[in-house]
């Protein structure tokens, strides 16, 4: 594929750009990506930069992929390309707003990707009414195989209701 | 032959003294706040006092000195004493600070990387005191502060290295005979594998070899801290396992030269008006090892194990003094050392 810009060298970067919420891809080569502003070159080493650039590394066979440069967290207003940049998360809103490309980094560089251990007291309450939605899920498909629909309604009922209890929350 | 007896060592012996130092840390962000890297003045100076509030109120604040970070000279001291290397961020105008309980040996380091850590440190293998220690003080400010969880990544964190948990253990063993015959990097190896950090402490004074290693859990994430501080345990157990049997190697196949290195320390430690750093520990090594094979029985083993982290060129430098000279430095270090020798 040839680069979008000056049609000449192959391309060799895929940018995903998120502009209002609308998604665009783009195929540039090495050196048009290099006079882009959202990229930055420099990366002097820090292990944090190292893992933010790991998936990066993963992935650039035969593509190099920069993942959503222009995608802001919209509570920090920390793009993916500046997390690259300095290897550090700006919130905790960047957890849901990089969640696809995190889940990958963590999967990479941790032992699992959920969390086993300490849970502050007042989140004990919401992680067992999820643990609790979670086993109705089950019995509820359970009751559906076996075509028990009375009950199967009662089981949704009670999913809803602790759904819209920690909605309210 | 020999004329001495050389001690058989015991494991109860190794395992209290193998094991010089135990350090616990809990990560921690407030949900409500940017972390440290994305705050500005405005917002640092707001979480700065909500987390000082929280503090407060757990009445955490009457065991712990707050120390600000303009008193600069103070806290490279109080990291050191702490043995913590701190990220400082490019933006130091920030709202910073350190809480300190230097008799407890805890700190809490307000928006340096995180926004707050949780730091408790110990001499000898002290671990479990060392986490019982952060667990309460982290209950305590959680009642005050609504830290950043999430369900399925727990506590969230500004590095994903610390995401979780957001604990980390370490434990700085004293490993010569392992380093002396050559197997260090293999165990460094393995351990590696494993999922562990296993690195000389001293590598960033630029002493390429020394005898003392620090043992870390590299995984933050699905794993508990309960059994970060139990796996680290066991493999605690096997290190110096491995340690017994290297001693008993090297003293069987090397001992007119073990003799030799060991009492040359020994006098060299003893006698010298002026030593270097990288000559300190060196010499500390060899004669803690010399202890354990009954060599002398006139040297303070315990005070050897403290003065390890207190004879540092930053350590020895005093805020009071604008300068000092190398000469001065080397002479209070010698000074300080020859203090391990008993009924001198």
């Amino acid at each position: 594929m040839k680069c979008e810009k000056c049609k000449i060298n192959e391309a060799t970067i895929h940018f995903n750009k998120v502009i209002n919420d609308e998604k665009y891809d783009l195929f540039y080569c090495e050196s048009c990506a290099k006079l882009l502003d959202e990229v930055d070159y420099d990366t002097p080493f820090s292990k944090d930069k190292m893992i933010s650039s790991l998936m990066e590394s993963i992935n650039s066979s035969p593509l190099k992929v920069n993942y959503i440069v222009m995608t802001k967290c919209s509570k920090c207003g920390i793009t993916y390309a500046k997390y690259k940049e300095i290897g550090l998360v700006g919130c905790s809103n960047c957890y849901k707003t990089f969640d696809e490309k995190f889940q990958k980094i963590i999967s990479t560089i941790q032992k699992e990707n959920f969390h086993l251990g300490k849970t502050p007291s007042e989140f004990s309450q919401q992680v067992d009414i999820n643990k609790e939605i979670d086993l109705l899920k089950k019995e509820l498909r359970k009751a559906i195989n076996i075509e028990a629909f009375e009950e199967a309604v009662k089981i949704r009922d009670s999913i809803r209701a602790l759904e819209d209890g920690k909605r309210h929350e | 032959m020999n004329d001495y007896k050389i001690r058989k060592i015991s494991k109860e012996y190794l395992t209290d003294n193998l094991i010089i130092f135990s350090q616990a840390k809990y990560i921690r962000n407030i949900d409500e706040f940017p972390f440290v890297i994305a705050l500005n003045e405005k917002n640092a100076k707001e979480s700065f006092s909500k987390i000082y509030k929280g503090i407060y109120e757990s009445e955490l604040i009457n065991d712990f000195e707050l120390v600000a970070i303009r008193e600069k000279k103070k806290i490279d001291r109080c990291l050191d004493v702490f043995m913590e290397k701190t990220y400082v961020a490019n933006n130091v105008n920030i709202a910073r600070g350190i809480y300190i309980n230097e008799q407890k040996r805890v700190a809490i380091f307000v928006n340096f990387k995180d926004h707050i850590k949780i730091m408790s440190s110990a001499l000898g293998n002290k671990l479990d005191e060392c986490y019982s220690i952060i667990d309460k003080i982290d209950d305590k400010i959680s009642e005050q502060i609504k830290y950043a969880y999430d369900g399925k990544y727990g506590f969230l964190t500004s590095s994903l290295m610390d995401v979780g948990t957001g604990f980390r253990s370490n434990l700085v063993f004293h490993l010569p005979a392992l380093s002396i015959i050559g197997y260090i990097d293999k165990l460094r190896d393995a351990l590696i594998q494993i999922g562990y950090n296993f690195e000389n402490i001293l590598k960033e004074n630029d002493i390429s070899e020394s005898h003392y290693y620090m043992l870390s859990n590299k995984f933050t994430l699905g794993v508990s801290e309960k059994e970060i501080v139990e796996l680290l345990k066991d493999l605690s157990r096997e290190i110096i396992s491995k340690e017994v049997a290297a001693r008993e190697t090297l003293i069987n196949s090397r001992i007119r030269v073990l003799e030799n290195d060991i009492k040359r320390a020994y006098g060299l430690l003893k006698h010298a008006t002026l030593i270097k750093y990288e000559e300190a520990i060196k010499y500390i090594s060899l004669i803690k090892l010399g202890i354990s094979y009954g060599f002398f029985n006139d040297v303070d083993e315990n005070y050897l194990d403290k003065v390890v982290f207190e004879i540092s060129d930053n350590y020895l430098l005093e805020p009071e003094k604008k300068v000092i000279s190398k000469n001065d430095i080397e002479y209070t270090r010698s000074k300080k050392i020859k203090k391990c020798f008993i009924g001198d």
